[in-house]
């Protein structure tokens, strides 16, 4: 009889216990959804898995009307959406002089219903390269990523001159910090946290070359991804 | 970034249990920009290692037969992606020749017949130095030096090199050196000069002016 009373306590227990996992929202109200059930919402991981599990919710799904869109069930909030644009797919940076940086602007439009935000990668596909000859190369700015520094020297870097959440790192308009363009997807810059509809981030270019660097026309490709966060 | 997941959920009073896949917890999305830059080119040319300015070639005390020389180096510096072509001209100050007396700018010195790249479908026309007159040629060029045009010389003095007036000012076809490639460092040009005069030139000082120009090709 003791033992019986011990299991049906123990049930009523997890019944009756809500899971905070994600938030709803309809672009002006964000609202925490309680997950009845079991247990879940949060990661269980052995750093090398990461496992998402819910137990227990009764009521999932999507439910709309014309105006109007519920996501009902902690995977259905989960499930999130997210896009990437470019104010335009070609920047000149016009005629360098060697000695005097140029610079041109890009700005970055995400838009996303992730409710932690997103992260912006940038790489190139390679040095700007002679157009001509197909073998000369302007080099990469010498800061970095984790470390930009103030602009000396020669090179093609960039910077983050406006946006939310800019990291202190990247400076403020005219003194700026630059860095090197990676080969590789790189995490650049953390937006955290909803936003309703446009988040823009804007990235400046600089160029400078040396005295020898080989006249004529460069190019290469830089591009930029999003990814959505929980 | 799609990452599929497994989740096993238990209904409330029930132990049906159901097993789904294929959810997709953060999305990605990407685009690309074209970056395009123009390098300007730039040339600075310097003879006998001056400032730019108008430097002096002294040719010596001359005895008549007895042929004098003397050079100069020009020095260009240039990223131009292509090369650059080297020119040469009298300043006209002299009226038709290049070197006219300083008492009496009538009294000139006689030069070589004038240099023209196209002559002889595109030879030129220098020649072995004969005779009297002032000529000029390229001894050597750690850029592009025409031996066609030139010779093939070791020093002013050399039969085999060629020699030919100085072009009048504002003349065509006065190109006297054609590098066709970028250079990451200095090139330098040897020109040559050479000068003989008829026994009955009037005696005295002669001046006359040159100016080599440089032009970066694109």
């Amino acid at each position: 009889m003791i033992n019986m009373k011990k299991i049906t306590i123990i049930i009523i227990g997890l019944l009756i216990l809500p899971v905070i996992a994600l938030a709803a929202t309809d672009g002006v109200y964000n609202i925490t959804v309680d997950n009845i059930g079991f247990s879940g919402g949060e990661s269980i991981t052995d750093s090398v898995y990461d496992l998402f599990d819910t137990i227990g919710e009764p009521l999932v799904g999507i439910a709309n009307s014309e105006d109007y869109k519920t996501q009902d069930g902690f995977w259905y909030i989960a499930n999130n959406t997210i896009s990437l644009g470019l104010d335009s797919n070609t920047k000149d940076l016009g005629t360098v002089v060697a000695g005097t940086p140029n610079t041109a602007m890009t700005s970055v439009t995400v838009i996303t219903d992730a409710p932690g935000g997103y992260d912006l990668l940038i790489s190139k596909d390679h040095e700007l390269t002679h157009s001509i000859d197909g073998s000369t190369t302007i080099p990469d700015y010498t800061g970095s990523i984790a470390t930009p520094t103030t602009w000396s020297g020669i090179g093609l870097g960039f910077t983050i001159t406006s946006g939310t959440d800019v990291d202190v790192k990247w400076g403020t308009t005219p003194n700026n910090n630059y860095a090197g363009i990676p080969n590789l997807d790189t995490v650049f810059h953390e937006k955290s946290g909803y936003t309703s509809g446009d988040d823009i981030t804007v990235i400046e270019y600089k160029i400078d070359v040396s005295g020898t660097q080989r006249s004529g026309e460069y190019t290469n490709n830089i591009t930029y991804a999003a990814i959505s966060k929980l | 970034m799609k990452l599929e997941k497994l989740f096993i959920k238990i209904g409330i009073g029930s132990l049906l249990f159901t097993i789904m896949t294929g959810v997709v917890l953060a999305d990605t999305d990407a685009d690309s920009t074209q970056l395009e830059v123009d390098v300007q080119d730039a040339i600075t040319l310097v003879c006998d290692g001056g400032d730019g300015t108008t430097e002096t070639v002294d040719l010596g005390t001359l005895t008549a037969g007895t042929p004098v020389t003397g050079s100069t180096t020009c020095e260009v510096t240039t990223n131009a992606q292509a090369g650059y072509v080297l020119e040469v001209e009298q300043d006209g100050a002299s009226g038709s020749t290049t070197m006219d007396n300083d008492t009496n700018d009538s009294w000139d010195i006689a030069d070589k017949t004038s240099w023209d790249q196209t002559s002889n479908a595109g030879d030129g026309n220098a020649a072995a130095y004969t005779g009297t007159g002032l000529g000029f040629g390229v001894l050597s060029s750690t850029a592009t030096k025409n031996t066609t045009w030139w010779g093939g010389a070791a020093a002013c003095t050399d039969a085999a090199q060629l020699y030919a007036g100085f072009p009048s000012n504002g003349a065509a076809n006065n190109n006297i050196m054609e590098h066709t490639s970028y250079s990451l460092t200095s090139t330098n040009t040897i020109i040559c000069y050479q000068l003989d005069v008829p026994a009955t030139q009037r005696s005295g000082v002669y001046h006359g002016t040159v100016t080599y120009t440089a032009t970066s090709s694109l």
